[in-house]
């Protein structure tokens, strides 16, 4: 009887190339890789060893040279063997690999399943299998950078050693409730307090780095905003020609709206050119006004686009940035003079490309508290973010009611239970033997 | 003398505080019982330490009065100093703790059983167990005789191929001076069953002559004591006092130059002891920071010439016991009854039993107590309770009773012990307790009162009492929902506020009401203690309302989860999209729900996620 299904799916992209990969994970991922080589194959497929063989069809005819590659189960990926097939990149030779697969056994893994079973057998946190995705996905560098060391586990060992100071501090406060018999013994129980005081301060560390974090892994929209012919379209060139991004028409979104995605400064932006709208200060009713106001409202960042130094520059928002263009027409003192009262704006002339790295610098400044990126970890998804924020609230509680607690120790540990459970959201429930085990290996106890 | 029968309704095997309890509750359903054991002169001997109760300990045996158990009257009767521990540490972990005259709670128990007519005791060893088809038919004795039931409750304790170890000594035995038994294990193996090798120790008895007591501090119970059975009344108890003393140096150096000779570090036990009882020589190894540990001396009956040496447990050699004894100021002369010791015995891992404590292979056996890997009185004589009710239970073929873990530290007790590996002998802990605040020694007969009722565990006295405990509560309730009079409150309240309003304030304790505030809640049929006990009820069930109803979310999913019920022979380990710990565990404890599932470690929620799954494409 075989056990456990054994999946198998193609790795790389479908299209044409030089090389494709199609990958097994599963019991049974031998026993198939097998079956794809010819009968008379002798060459024994050995762990962590690439091997060159030639795979051939159900009926013995002779399918591509490839490479295949054993990971024995547990250590890989997944956790369960694992074989992988580099195959010349057609998708006729990946879909037949496939469909042999399957036929020898083999299921089509479901989107997303080889990082579950990863998961699943202990691999990968929940932090790091969620970061496994956002790193495919990655349109930056820094994106890309900040993901890896997700999945590495920077967070994940960040929440493991502030779980661990946790179940320290119950700990401390369950051999009071469970072992001691003598009244509440202060010096441990400051030990607790400090001990959660310092789980506090990283936490709210952590907490200030998701604003970054989201904005580096996940990107920021960026509105152009203003007049009709104050040079928006201009400006969206320069900033993409600059990058050499691709520009991309997003008709089906919004008809009124050109959406291209750059990167500046390591943060993937996608500039929104609210095109066609007409911003009059009257016309309400408007649906183009609306739209406008709607996009400006949902994104990261807005920059406020005037040609005109009689223009009143009244804006004064964090997310907007008030940019002059066509500084060219006027004349330095012209621009010394408007500058000097204006000294939030940032004049540039996007025909002729002067002060774009400026404006890029700022709209950094803007997205980011920290565009340098210094934090070791950063929080990144918002379930992240909201669960810590639930940890941070939670002991935020505890401490500034501490004295009060105290006459209640019982609600103490429950309370500090409830971080911890919390903080199980993350990474995985933590059970009542974990506490007890710390307190008897930590404390002497029988009377 | 009674005569033995050839048969019973159910057999109960052994006398220690599972098996009394057992018998006890059995009893109560009519049915013929037989007592199986050894020495039925030591019908419920307590081991070793000579009190009952404690920190979650105290909790459970209020848990055993309010289901008719024996212990928590037997205790009122019997004990010698009654103390409420944790006062200062919030209201949900007070607990109860009696320092007990040993010999006088056995005689008391004796009396109780042999006082049922339906209960047979006889003395003997039960070699044997045999089946028919997977079911219990009948128990082999020693003498050669037969005995046949279709429900076999056993409760063997410390005693299956038990060994004691004193140094490099070893004498096969179940407890000191008390044979061991030998046979059950095998033949209950040869049914399926599987077992393993457990320890504990227990510390030397002293002559109370050879201690110099000048050198010893004194403690005494509480004045007013706390009994621990709902139906004990005119509670009047002795209060004698214990004594501490604590180790030396000197008394380290000696123990540490001969670790050796312990069969704890030569290797010579191979069975796992508890962590949080453990020797002395083990706190001195692995705390040597510790300079000195505290020791209780704590009498065994009352006119007692033997001194329990409590925190002294240990299996060093008895010369070494006495030399590094006669370190301590105070115990200079010191001269034993006999010596500390370990003993090692075979126990079954839980596991292996529903939640109604019967044998997942064999049917109508029942396992309770130690030789269930747990560790302590409380804990054996509130198995022996649930077994003994659901035997009789199932010899009428109705409902059988599982405590939940929100309901009742018996609950804790009883689904860890068949979800959690048993690495060591498994003590409560209040902290076992995920809903702590609400399993209160004090709310204990409310907890489990109608469990009482149906299954025939009370009485008419004790029914009419608990009613009218109910009503005086809710009246307690009313009273505290209106406005308090100024005057009738010490701290200083601006507005009219409500009685239940201003408990939520930290600064309000129940000492804050003036005491006529509660003259008008009319209590005569409630002794002083218990009054004071239900306003104290009242007054926490307010204060941590808020609490409480913050863990009633996770209350309810986990009800959810022990309604979805797992078929005992599910084949997990082709089960699509389990981790493998997950499959191999589970196929090894076949839970009974999807909740047991849950708690097995090793098993993640997305595997519970998976067998949901499955369940419902079935
Ligand atoms: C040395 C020692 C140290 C201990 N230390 C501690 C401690 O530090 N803390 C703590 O909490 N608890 C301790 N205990 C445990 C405590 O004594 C037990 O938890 C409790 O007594 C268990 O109750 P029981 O009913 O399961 O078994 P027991 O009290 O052991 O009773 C077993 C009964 O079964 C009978 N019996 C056994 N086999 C058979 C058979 N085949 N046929 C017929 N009758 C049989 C025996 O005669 C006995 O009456 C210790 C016990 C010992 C022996
Ligand atoms: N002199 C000057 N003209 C500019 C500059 N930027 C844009 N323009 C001109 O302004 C006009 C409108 O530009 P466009 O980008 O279409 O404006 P939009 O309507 O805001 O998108 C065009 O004729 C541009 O060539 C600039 O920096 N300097
Ligand atoms: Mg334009």
């Amino acid at each position: 009887m075989h056990s456990k299904d054994t999946i198998v799916a193609p790795s790389t992209p479908h299209g044409y190339g030089g090389l494709a990969v199609v990958r097994m994970s599963g019991d049974g991922a031998l026993r198939v890789a097998n079956k794809l080589l010819p009968k008379t194959n002798t060459t024994p497929l050995i762990n962590r060893f690439a091997t060159t063989l030639l795979v051939v069809t159900p009926d013995g005819d002779p399918l591509d040279d490839v490479v295949v590659t054993l990971f024995s189960g547990p250590n890989s990926y997944t956790g369960e063997d694992i074989i992988e097939i580099s195959c010349h990149g057609s998708p006729a030779i990946v879909s037949s690999l496939v469909s042999f697969c399957v036929e020898y056994g083999c299921r089509i893994a479901d989107p997303g399943e080889f990082t579950r079973r990863a998961y699943i057998n202990g691999k990968l946190d929940l932090v790091q299998a969620e970061s496994v995705a956002s790193l495919i996905h990655s349109r930056s560098l820094d994106a890309a950078k900040l993901n890896v060391r997700l999945v590495r586990g920077s967070l994940s060992n960040k929440l493991v050693e502030l779980r661990s100071k946790l179940i320290k501090a119950l700990s401390l406060i369950e051999f009071e409730l469970d072992v001691s018999e003598d009244e509440l013994d202060e010096e441990r129980l400051n030990t607790a307090f400090s001990l959660l005081v310092s789980v506090r301060e990283i936490f709210s560390t952590l907490l200030k780095t998701y604003h970054d974090g989201r904005i580096i892994t996940s990107g920021a929209r960026v509105v152009l905003s203003g007049e009709p012919n104050v040079g928006k379209s201009t400006l969206l060139n320069a900033l993409l020609g600059k990058n050499r991004a691709i520009t991309s028409d997003a008709p089906g979104t919004t008809r009124d709206t050109i959406e291209a995605y750059s990167v500046v400064g390591g943060v993937p932006v996608c500039f929104v050119d609210t095109a066609g709208i007409r911003e009059t200060n009257n016309a309400i009713e408007s649906d183009g006004v609306r739209r406008s106001i709607e996009e400006i409202e949902t994104s990261d960042f807005t920059l406020r686009i005037i040609d005109n130094i009689s223009y009143p520059v009244d804006i004064i928002n964090v997310k907007t940035l008030v940019v002059l263009n066509k500084s060219d027409l006027f004349s330095q003192k012209q621009l010394k003079l408007f500058l000097n009262k204006h000294n939030n704006v940032v004049s540039i002339s996007a025909i002729r490309e002067q002060n774009i790295s400026l404006l890029e610098n700022k709209i950094l400044s803007g997205l980011l508290n920290d565009k340098f990126h210094s934090a070791d970890i950063y929080l990144t998804t918002s379930r992240q973010n909201s669960v810590i924020k639930d940890c941070h609230g939670g002991l935020e509680n505890i401490l500034s009611s501490w004295n009060v607690l105290l006459a209640t120790a019982d609600v103490l540990a429950f309370e500090i239970r409830d971080v911890i459970d919390n903080l199980g959201f993350l990474m995985g429930p933590t059970t009542p033997d974990t506490v007890l085990d710390k307190v008897f290996n930590s404390f002497c106890v029988g009377k | 003398m009674k005569r033995t029968s050839l048969k019973y309704d159910i057999i109960v095997v052994g006398g220690g505080h599972a098996g009394v309890e057992a018998a006890y509750a059995a009893s109560k359903a009519g049915l013929s019982i037989g007592l199986i054991t050894m020495d039925t002169n030591a019908l419920a001997r307590m081991s070793c330490n000579p009190a009952i109760g404690g920190s979650a300990k105290g909790q459970i045996v209020r848990e055993i009065d309010a289901l008719g158990g024996l212990m928590g009257e037997t205790t009122d009767r019997c004990g010698v100093q009654f103390k409420l521990l944790n006062k200062s540490k919030g209201e949900a972990v007070w607990s109860p703790r009696a320092q007990v005259d040993k010999r006088k709670y056995e005689s008391y128990i004796s009396a109780k059983i042999r006082n049922v007519d339906s209960v047979d005791l006889i003395r003997d060893e039960v070699v044997g167990v045999d089946v028919v088809g997977n079911r219990v038919d009948s128990c082999l004795l020693r003498s050669g005789n037969t005995i046949y039931s279709q429900s076999i409750i056993i409760t063997s304790g410390t005693f299956m191929d038990g060994l004691i170890h004193i140094g490099d000594r070893k004498i096969p035995a179940g407890r000191m001076g008390e044979s061991g038994s030998v046979g059950l294990t095998s033949s209950l193996v040869s049914l399926g069953i599987q077992t393993g090798r457990l320890k504990t120790g227990t510390p030397p008895r002293l002559k109370k002559n050879s201690v110099n007591w000048s050198n010893t501090d004194i403690v005494f119970g509480d004045e007013s004591p706390t009994p621990f059975s709902f139906s004990t009344k005119e509670f009047a108890p002795q209060n004698i006092p214990c004594h501490t003393i604590r180790t030396t140096d000197d008394a380290h150096a000696i123990i540490k130059k001969n670790i050796n000779h312990s069969p704890l570090f030569s290797g010579d036990i191979g069975g796992v002891g508890p962590r949080y009882c453990p020797s002395i020589e083990d706190k001195i190894n692995r705390f040597s920071h510790h300079s000195s540990h505290l020791l209780f001396l704590e009498p065994e009956w009352s006119g007692s010439d033997q001194i329990y040496l409590n925190g002294f447990s240990t299996s060093l050699p008895e010369s070494v016991q006495i030399e590094s004894l006669r370190a301590i100021p105070g115990l200079e002369s010191v001269a034993f009854y006999r010596p500390g010791y370990a003993i090692e015995y075979d126990y079954f891992p839980p596991s292996q039993l529903t939640s109604t404590l019967e044998s997942k292979i064999v049917s109508g056996l029942f396992f309770a107590g130690q030789i269930n890997g747990t560790s302590g009185y409380e804990e054996a004589a509130a198995q022996g309770l649930i077994a003994g009710i659901n035997a009789s239970c199932c010899v009428k073929n109705i409902e059988q009773l599982t405590l939940g873990r929100e309901e009742s530290y018996i609950g804790v007790l009883i689904d860890d012990l068949i979800t959690k590996d048993t690495l060591e002998p498994y003590r409560m802990f209040t902290s076992r307790a995920e809903y702590r605040l609400s399993l209160r020694y004090s709310n204990a007969d409310q907890r489990l009162f109608p469990y009482a009722e149906k299954f025939g565990l009370s009485n008419l006295a004790r029914s009419s009492k608990h009613n009218k405990k109910a009503q005086a509560l809710k009246s307690v309730f009313e009273l505290l929902s209106k406005p308090v009079s100024p005057g009738l409150i010490n701290n200083k309240v601006k507005e009219p506020t409500s009685g239940a309003q201003l408990i939520k304030r930290p600064e309000i304790s129940l000492e804050s009401f003036q005491s006529n505030y509660f003259d008008v809640i009319k209590t005569p049929f409630l002794e002083p203690w218990e009054r004071s006990e239900l306003l104290h009820e009242a007054f926490v069930s307010i204060k941590y309302e808020g609490y409480i109803k913050r863990q009633n979310a996770s209350i309810q999913k986990n009800k959810k989860l022990n309604l979805v019920k797992l078929p005992l022979f599910l084949d997990y380990l082709s089960m699509v999209g389990l981790s493998r710990e997950a499959s191999e565990k589970l196929s090894s404890i076949k839970p009974e729900t999807l909740g047991q599932a849950s708690r097995i470690s090793g098993v993640s929620p997305s595997d519970i996620s998976v067998l949901t799954v499955y369940l419902k494409n079935k």
